[in-house]
């Protein structure tokens, strides 16, 4: 049985929403950047950056920071190509399927300049780089460390060395914490908790 | 040197929606793509991309709104490209046909 819908016109509505929120979880909390860009630097001079907060509905008030700082491996290039203009994207994507980064192919060709008949529209070179990033991770409550961990993972540094633009693609998870950051968060929360009870 | 007005209409930003295995219903091909990309570009076009991988070629497909519109195999061992493309609108290529 379907619905039945009735909409009512009224005056405009006196009540708003608050978008200053304390201690809202940053949207890096779930879209982790590969790097530091965008983010702010720990208060304590620790070398970590804040990736974001959050807190659990069960113990409301208690606010969780994950920290991250991270090094990174320079696993050396995996491709590089020109390609000339008027190169179909056909062409292009059978190239680019023929090298190690056939995986990436459709991300690499989001980088690339075409025309609206799919025809490159000008010269341009793509690099792809590999780069496996060692990252740590440290949850604060009320400024004490309440959980460490860790991901190893590997991505592919794509760059459009025409267009000058970059972008990450996750090339494999090698080892480490293998939940969302919010679960992390979790943990350090329940943790805080468990020693103040 | 190059046709007039031919860069007017170009673009740098595609939407990259997907990326999943897909099964081919033409050309009476068993054969499964390797990949298959879906993206839009600024004009609102649907374009598959599928590509074909064997240990010599690879082979890549672009279909426009579900219309087959180019092809390329790319040989590994001549580090040749052969590419082929379609004119507009073909119906007998259809993606969906």
């Amino acid at each position: 049985m379907g619905f039945t819908v009735i909409t009512q016109h009224k005056a405009q509505s006196t009540n708003s929403l608050n978008l200053v929120i304390p201690f809202s979880t940053r949207s890096s909390l779930w879209n982790e950047p590969v790097e530091n860009s965008g983010l702010s630097s720990s208060p304590y001079g620790d070398g970590y950056y804040l990736i974001g907060t959050d807190e659990l509905t069960v113990h409301p008030g208690i606010i969780g920071y994950l920290y991250r700082k991270y090094t990174k491996t320079y696993d050396g290039e995996t491709a590089y190509w020109t390609f000339d203009v008027h190169q179909t994207m056909a062409a292009i994507a059978a190239i680019i399927g023929a090298s190690a980064c056939a995986s990436i192919a459709g991300a690499l060709l989001t980088m690339l300049v075409f025309t609206s008949s799919e025809y490159l529209a000008y010269r341009q070179a793509l690099r792809v780089e590999t780069y496996t990033f060692n990252y740590t991770y440290r949850v604060r409550v009320n400024g004490s460390i309440q959980l460490t961990s860790y991901r190893d993972i590997t991505y592919w540094k794509s760059y459009n060395t025409t267009e000058k633009t970059t972008r990450w693609d996750e090339k494999s998870f090698n080892g480490g914490f293998g939940g969302s950051n919010s679960e992390l968060v979790s943990q350090g929360i329940q943790n805080y908790v468990n020693s103040h009870s | 040197m190059y046709e007039k007005g031919y860069f007017s209409r170009s673009f740098s930003y595609y939407s990259f929606l997907s990326c999943h295995q897909y099964t081919l219903p033409i050309l009476n091909c068993l054969l499964s793509p390797t990949e298959h990309f879906v993206l839009y570009n600024p004009e609102g076009n649907r374009l598959d991309v599928l590509i074909y991988q064997s240990l010599i070629e690879s082979q890549a497909e672009v279909y426009k709104d579900g219309l087959l519109i180019q092809q390329a195999v790319a040989n590994k061992q001549t580090m040749t490209v052969q590419s082929e493309i379609y004119d507009l609108p073909n119906e007998s290529n259809s993606f969906n046909n």
